[in-house]
């Protein structure tokens, strides 16, 4: 049961953060299709992105829908580790952490370029 | 519907007759199938198919290989990126016409062990129990697996899923609804370096995921009127075809 409750969790956190990265690529289309053409061409970082969404420019929308979808399975490990936690599951808790460390340093990795 | 990401098609169209840039193309792909195993994740776990316990093991060396992969593929040349890429691409349209069945009896001994698992197969009308074998094999598979997934944008589910079945013992359902979870988060591994490194054009990578999380939710309700079997030949026929092009490519021969 308490399994059940995990896997549903987990498939909700998924389906959430598919959805919300959808709608944002598809605000970004219909702003593009209203001819808001981006004034900077792509957002090129979280700065580039926070100005375009502010002025209502696709690529801000764009960088935000790709950086939810990204986030999305980034969110699921993160509710692994919480429910093996509350389960006091410690080793597939820290198996999930450090899963999570590593798409931490890959992050760390591409924005450092 | 075949149990593929979808990444090992995506690259060559994007690449071949899009003449999309081959990293372009790859961060473009490790974002859809992130879209499609967050489709396919949410389909299997509320049903127990996927074992997350498993999955997450299996995890900590995959995310490893996928990083290393990642951050060799995006200083990899375009020619050898394409070379390896279409001989990649001929395992796995071998793997689409041998890949494993649900023939054999899943291990039911009693104890399942601290990864085993069971789960209500509808279609046998009784509760599948397995125990989980040769972890280290499964690990090792695992770390190659991510490492294919970096460095050319494809989930490594065509890896995983037959060493799971054929040496691990889990049975090809479980295994196939546990490498749809893990493709996730390994795809997700390799494309924060392909995205924060600008190596993701959204005119390019927007169309792909929105086509592919359209695709996968129509594939899950089409797979049950369309003969797999006919669909996996023509599908590993197009992916040879197309292999056979890639390689061509890479060595600087145009056919199209």
């Amino acid at each position: 049961m308490r399994k059940a409750n995990l896997n549903r969790t987990i498939a909700r956190t998924l389906v959430a953060g598919l959805c919300l990265a959808i709608v944002l690529l598809l605000v970004g289309i219909i702003l593009d299709l209203a001819g808001r053409a981006s004034s900077a061409g792509q957002a090129a970082s979280i700065g580039d992105m926070t100005q375009a969404l502010v002025a209502l420019e696709p690529a801000g929308f764009y960088y935000l829908g790709l950086l939810v979808l990204l986030a999305t399975p980034v969110s699921g490990v993160i509710a692994l580790a919480v429910g093996f936690a509350r389960r006091r599951s410690w080793i597939f808790c820290s198996i999930s952490l450090f899963v999570l460390a590593v798409l931490a340093l890959s992050a760390y990795l591409g924005l450092r370029g | 519907m075949v149990g593929l990401g979808g990444g090992v098609f995506m690259v060559p169209a994007l690449a071949l007759f899009l003449d999309v840039p081959i990293h372009q193309a790859i961060g473009a792909s490790l974002l859809a199938v992130v879209a499609t195993s967050a489709t396919a994740a949410a389909a299997y776990l509320p049903n127990e198919l996927a074992n997350i316990r498993l999955g997450m093991t299996l995890e900590t060396f995959t995310v490893v290989g996928a990083l290393a992969g990642g951050l060799a593929g995006a200083i990899l040349s375009r020619g050898v990126l394409s070379g390896i890429f279409g001989g990649v691409m001929v395992i796995v349209s071998v793997y689409l016409l041998v890949r494993p069945h649900d023939a054999g009896a899943p291990d039911e001994a009693g104890e399942l062990g601290a990864l085993g698992a069971c789960y209500s197969d509808l279609s046998l009308g009784r509760t599948v129990r397995y125990r989980v074998r040769r972890l280290p094999v499964g690990l090792g598979a695992s770390l190659a697996a991510g490492a294919v997934s970096g460095l050319l944008g494809v989930g490594g589910g065509f890896l995983k899923v037959p060493v799971m079945v054929l040496v691990m013992g889990v049975p090809v359902r479980a295994a196939v609804s546990t490498s749809s979870f893990m493709i996730g988060v390994t795809a997700c591994v390799s494309a924060l370096v392909y995205f924060f490194r600008g190596l993701v054009d959204p005119v390019t990578a927007v169309p792909v995921v929105l086509g592919v999380a359209a695709g996968a939710f129509l594939g899950s309700r089409l797979a049950q009127r369309v003969r797999s079997s006919v669909l996996t030949w023509v599908l590993a026929f197009v992916l040879f075809a197309l292999a056979v092009q890639m390689i061509l490519a890479a060595a600087g021969i145009s056919v199209r």
